[in-house]
Parts: C-alpha cells; sequence; structure tokens
C-alpha cells in the first residue's frame, strides 16, 4: 500500500472521526485502490499510470468526507467521543477516582440512610426510577462486553450513550423539582404569611436532598459511561489493528 | 405505504445512485471498487462512478441494513470488505425501481408532448 500512502495520509487527515471508524475507512479505500490498481495493471497500463488513474478515480471531494463523517457521527456522538477520549491519561483517570471518592464521601453516608429520602421531596422517586434504569443498562453492557465478550458486535456503541442520557435525566428532574417545589412554597408563604419560614425551610430541606440524590445518580452514571465506554474503544482499537496488520 | 422516501426532483441523484448499488448488489457480493467498476461496464461508461463518492453511500446504505458489510481475509495479509444486499435492502430495491419506471413515464410523457 506503499504507492497511495500520500493520498491515504491527506485522505486521514481531511477525514474529522475518531479512530476506529477512521482506521476502518481509510483501510476499506487502501484495499480498493490496491485492487484497482492492480485491475488498470491487467489492461496494460504501466506502474505511473495505473497509479495516477486510480488517484484520481478515489478523490474524495469535500462534500464526500463530510458526508462520510455525517454517515459515521452525529454531532452529538461527535462531543461525546470528544469528551471520552479527553480522559485516556493515567492522571485523568486519577482524576476520575478522586471525583467518585469526593462524591461517595460527601453524598454516601446520607444516601445509605432512610432518612435523606423521608425528607426529598416526590421529584425522588422518578430520579431512583432513572438509577434503577442506570444500573440495568450498566448491567445488561457489563455483561455483553465483560462476560459473554461479545466483541464482534456490528455496532458495539449501540445503547450506551442513553447511560449518560438518563444520568442527565436525573439532574433534570432534580432542579425541576427544585424550582417547581419553590414556586409553590412561595405560594403557600404569600397566603399564609406566618407561616412563611417554615414552609421555605420545608422546602429547602426537600430540595436539597432530592438534588443530592439526583447529583449522585448523575455522577454515578457519567462514570459508569465513562468505564464502559473506555473499554468499547480498547476493543474497538484491538479490531482495527486487526485490520491493519 | 412503504416507508421509503419518496422519488423527488430534489434528491433524484441520491436515489439513482442507490438504485444502481443496490442492482448490481442484487447479483451477489462485491467490494467496494467492483461496484463502481461494474456500474461504469454495464452502462457501456454512460454511468461514470467515482470511487471517491461512493463510500459516503455504501456506509449510509450499511448504516440503514439495506447492505451489509463483511470484512474477510483473502490471503495471508490482504483483508478486504465484501458488501451484500439485505432483505431490506432487496425490498428497497424493488420499490425504486418501480418509482424510476413511474418517474420515466411521466418525464418522457412531458418530455416527447413538447418536443412534437
Amino acid at each position: 500500500m506503499s504507492r497511495f500512502r500520500e493520498f491515504l495520509k491527506e485522505t486521514s487527515a481531511k477525514l474529522d472521526l475518531p479512530q476506529p471508524e477512521k482506521s476502518r475507512i481509510l483501510l476499506e479505500i487502501a484495499s480498493d485502490m490496491e485492487d484497482l490498481y492492480e485491475v488498470y495493471r491487467e489492461k496494460g497500463m504501466d506502474e505511473e499510470a495505473a497509479a495516477a488513474r486510480t488517484i484520481e478515480k478515489f478523490a474524495l471531494s469535500d462534500e464526500a468526507l463530510a458526508d462520510l463523517v455525517s454517515v459515521h457521527q452525529s454531532p452529538l456522538q461527535r462531543l461525546l467521543g470528544r469528551i471520552s477520549a479527553q480522559a485516556c491519561a493515567r492522571w485523568e483517570r486519577i482524576l476520575i477516582a478522586l471525583v467518585v471518592c469526593f462524591a461517595i464521601a460527601t453524598a454516601g453516608r446520607s444516601l445509605l440512610t432512610t432518612r435523606l429520602f423521608d425528607q426529598a421531596n416526590a421529584y425522588v422517586w422518578p430520579i431512583l426510577t432513572l438509577a434503577v434504569a442506570i444500573l440495568a443498562l450498566a448491567a445488561y453492557h457489563a455483561g455483553r462486553l465483560y462476560i459473554l465478550r461479545r466483541h464482534r458486535e456490528r455496532n458495539l456503541r449501540r445503547g450506551i450513550h442513553w447511560i449518560l442520557g438518563l444520568g442527565t435525566a436525573s439532574l433534570v428532574v432534580g432542579f425541576t423539582g427544585f424550582t417547581v417545589e419553590l414556586y409553590r412554597t412561595v405560594l403557600r408563604g404569600v397566603d399564609d404569611t406566618s407561616r412563611a419560614l417554615v414552609y421555605f425551610v420545608g422546602w429547602a430541606l426537600g430540595a436539597s436532598a432530592t438534588l443530592i440524590v439526583s447529583m449522585f445518580v448523575a455522577i454515578v452514571a457519567a462514570v459508569i459511561w465513562f468505564v464502559i465506554v473506555d473499554k468499547v474503544k480498547r476493543i474497538e482499537i484491538a479490531e482495527a489493528s486487526w485490520l491493519i496488520e | 405505504m412503504s416507508g421509503f422516501e419518496p422519488l423527488e426532483a430534489q434528491n433524484l441523484t441520491k436515489n439513482f445512485n442507490e438504485a444502481l448499488i443496490l442492482a448490481i448488489l442484487s447479483r451477489g457480493e462485491k467490494h467496494g471498487y467492483q461496484l463502481a467498476l461494474e456500474i461504469e461496464e454495464r452502462s457501456g461508461a454512460l454511468f461514470r462512478f467515482n470511487h471517491g463518492t461512493l463510500y459516503p453511500i455504501l456506509h449510509k446504505l450499511e448504516k440503514e441494513s439495506m447492505i451489509e458489510g463483511v470484512w474477510r481475509r483473502e490471503g495471508p495479509k490482504k483483508k478486504r470488505k465484501l458488501y451484500t444486499l439485505t432483505k431490506k435492502g432487496r425490498a428497497y430495491l424493488g420499490w425504486q425501481a418501480a418509482e424510476w419506471r413511474r418517474f420515466m413515464k411521466t418525464f418522457t410523457s412531458i418530455v416527447e408532448e413538447d418536443a412534437v
């Protein structure tokens, strides 16, 4: 493939996709170029002419490159891919572990008691439902990747981003509960000003307890998502190196 | 309703390319470069397919499960991606053929009427 190396390097530089998608596409182009080159040679072209004709035939316009990128990744996936790609160094992993330890240390003890859930407002129930869904999804993907080792599936990432989506949803529910309950508390305080402070303290207790739960669920979801995406990335890179070897 | 995007003046090129690729694949599995060569050969060089424009179409069809791409080892060092038509792709091809017949009939009737 050395005769097309320069062409492939240029195409690689213009193809704005993460690994291993980029390697797979380049490998497909490279192998097809070699075959077309052989076809031209069999037709009687000399090496130089056959290579030039092949390169001319495989020229990817800017529009074609943009189409390839949009086929393989939505803007959201590109963003998520970049986020997960940020944390590959050892110190970045340590930083994530520290964040988790901090979250467990600050909220973990409270979460282990029923008191926090008694104090939380009604919005804690949808958050707990989301937490159960996150754990179920995490168990499914962990079983698929670590136990069953179904590494040859066509799309290993399918459904993984739902974990992050559900974590975000728990935050949204937590903050919605915070503002809706605040509004209701203010209305009650206006109707009965003598008990306004009591209502306000009751709201602050319920809203903060609910937010602790929602933020904890979101942090756990983010960590699970990162670990699973990292595993998928390793599998994909291993597959890409098998293809290119 | 077929569930497929209807053939319209705005998406003619897209549908045209997809129909040609699916038609060639309906005869058996092919590599990407073979598709472009066969389209050119079978059309008597009337339809010249740039290989560079082929991949976005192939990958889109693969993503939509119209075709399936599988990597195969051919020889000790060679690995090639082969494409085959799926059941969904065959149904889409049938729909495309009917749409193109309808389109050409309408087009010809308008053009011939005005050319006389």
